[in-house]
């Protein structure tokens, strides 16, 4: 009879229809909430040490690297911080959490070394500062400040270029990015009449993000005259300045030669917010130092701010780590230790600038006719070589020099060991 | 002139309040119950010894200080992810999780958070059990969701209302975002058993829920790190591909070292690399990087034999001390004659009590008996010594007979 075929068809249509269900049913569940998640793009400078670790070339060299290095290319605990944490390991301290802003000794401490001890700011109590997870984590702080409560303007304007982090920081906080002229690349130099020119243009209110010293990537920075103009235009303009300080002591060698910027911004009634890293002059990278203030009109201001800030960062972290920020309160406050401490940082940025000095010296041996001044010039970890990418591709393809695209190379990744042979390379490809 | 001039004084922290209150109070019995951590049974902090000894290990290494990766130290999420699913998990078989070191269990929550803003599009509401810890509110929402409730304590009872639970929970719409207590509730110290998990999971399983596993006790619940990570492994087993939220603030005694990790189960391997690039992008503008000493003491206690047996006799040794503690409470409070229920302080868990004391009651304790605890009459369990129980008892049956 037809119908008992029709219905064995119907039935096994059905019976395949309700497993095609039951595993969509079943794959959707068990599946996957982020089937639409992208890969994220690769890191770029995570690209650079992948690719600098795989090469073989014994005279390799990782210039990428954002951290000190020894004259042997080693990483470089500072003494102090050995001595530091020997003190602080024979108090049997406990590990109870600390309190929402921080370490008190430590944000005092902090505070003092970027604003001075005579600091006038200091003395009215007008400030306040909390401990932060070092310097990225102390910008993400400001960032998400000023998109609750700077709610006149929504622009920050960052150098061109600046630090590549900025950018999402202020951005996942809920900021708009904007820039002004920093970088001049006709003379590897500071464009001071472009940067004046942009800043004299901001709509008034607007966050201005300024590098204090050691600019990232270009070790490019105004000098005290620019400076001073710099503050009278943003005065003028009614900018709210955010700087950024990763690298005091770090720059010069003298910490209060580095903080310059800063306290002369404060004493022309700038009432700043301020990131500070320890990362580089102390050393404690890993261990996520660093500090966060914001400069009030008074006291009673500073408190407000200081409530809304812990109100912030309790949904956020609770509270930060204590480790690092006991390390560089004890090196601040013990006469001896701070000492130590001056020397190993002056003796960082001494070596620094030694192999900017040897490297000009050996790019001449060699012949080379360009002029490098900027190299000796430009100021911090980092370098901004003016080597275009086809130079870069090359020195990494024929010498295996690792550095980043534009050009920029981390001098603390060259030692009086390979100096002469980065700067024979750097010839080979610029000759 | 002022940038801050509309900056408005914000409320004092409730916790804190009670706090400073007791550090003022100069009564020689005054007991502070709002603190929440471990305290011995002096009343004084505790650190491990296996964390001592593991600080020791770690110094003699004279390692250096060079930034860890933005996921954090693959060591200790290695064995971070080991702990919570077991080491026979078919998940970390099949390489199908991702583990990432955070800023202890807020850090954990807060990327959490933020990760299901930007890529949980489908859904924006989280629902918490009520009550649920205070700061689960702005951590979610000043990521961006949307929070809500079901139904969970029964202050009738003094624990889990689990007819109610089921009943929102079957309600809550479709792909919403489900939070989880895994062991000892914070505030109440009410968890379902284990056949109420089941009940739980199934019917979270129908609406399709995406479950948030918030693990902070391990270990210091029940003493028992396997029976206290229970819940979550038979989720998994059941087929959710849950986020997982760990701390080791109180089971290390790690507090402000701020170690935690965040884990998201994904539906396979590949997955999970596209899962893991997409933290890496959300940490590097938080903090690019976590801090490194904690993570590599916990790391050092978990793979360390030795250390990781010393570590599970000293976490048990606190959840003991707890739960003594709990029962000294009743036995004292029969002592003194209540005749009140007190059953619940000894089936609540964990570190905090939800002792049904009204607002009146716990202002008498504060004001006649120099006691200290939130309002809600939540104690801290840690808070309670054998020199001191005795004490409490009496001051609670006065207020409540």
């Amino acid at each position: 009879e037809g119908w008992i075929l029709e219905l064995i068809s119907f039935l096994s249509f059905f019976f395949f229809f309700l497993l095609a269900c039951y595993f969509l049913c079943f794959r959707f569940f068990l599946s996957s909430w982020w089937t639409e998640v992208q890969m994220g793009p690769p890191d770029p400078i995570l690209g650079v040490t992948e690719a600098f670790k795989r090469d073989t070339n014994s005279k390799k060299m990782n210039l990428g690297v954002g951290a000190y290095r020894d004259d042997n290319g080693k990483p470089y605990v500072l003494s102090c911080v050995r001595k530091a944490e020997a003190l602080i390991a024979s108090k049997m301290l406990d590990k109870e959490y600390l309190p929402i802003g921080g370490l008190g000794d430590f944000n005092k401490a902090c505070a003092e070394l970027a604003l001075g001890p005579d600091s006038e700011v200091l003395k009215s109590k007008r400030s306040i500062t909390v401990q932060t997870i070092s310097g990225t984590g102390s910008l993400r702080i400001g960032a998400n400040f000023l998109s609750r409560f700077h709610t006149v303007a929504r622009d920050v304007y960052l150098p061109k270029p600046s630090w590549g982090n900025h950018t999402p920081i202020f951005r996942d906080a809920g900021m708009q990015l904007k820039a002004y002229r920093y970088y001049d690349p006709a003379t590897c130099g500071f464009d001071f009449t472009g940067a004046l020119d942009d800043v004299s243009k901001i709509p008034e209110h607007s966050v201005i993000m300024l590098h204090a010293c050691a600019h990232n990537p270009t070790g490019v920075d105004p000098r005290p005259e620019q400076w001073k103009e710099l503050s009278a235009v943003i005065k003028k303009r009614k900018l709210l300045v955010f700087f950024d300080m990763a690298y005091q002591g770090f720059a010069s060698g003298d910490i209060d030669r580095d903080a310059w910027a800063v306290r002369y911004f404060l004493e022309q009634g700038h009432n700043v917010l301020l990131s500070q890293s320890f990362a580089k002059n102390m050393g404690l990278y890993g261990e996520r130092v660093g500090g966060f203030t914001v400069v009030c009109a008074d006291a009673e201001e500073a408190k407000r701010v200081e409530s809304q800030l812990k109100i912030l960062i309790r949904p956020i972290y609770s509270n930060p780590p204590m480790n690092g920020a006991r390390i560089a309160s004890t090196i601040l406050s013990t006469p001896e230790l701070r000492s130590t401490w001056l020397e190993e940082v002056k003796g960082m940025a001494d070596r620094i600038i030694k192999m900017r000095e040897m490297l000009v010296t050996n790019l001449k041996k060699e012949g080379s006719t360009h002029n490098w001044q900027h190299v000796i010039d430009q100021i911090g970890m980092f370098c901004f070589t003016g080597l275009k990418p086809e130079q870069v591709e090359r020195l990494t393809k024929e010498f295996s020099v690792y550095m980043t695209k534009d050009g920029r190379i981390s001098v603390a990744g060259v030692t009086s060991g390979n100096v002469g042979y980065l700067a024979h390379a750097i010839h080979q490809v610029t000759k």
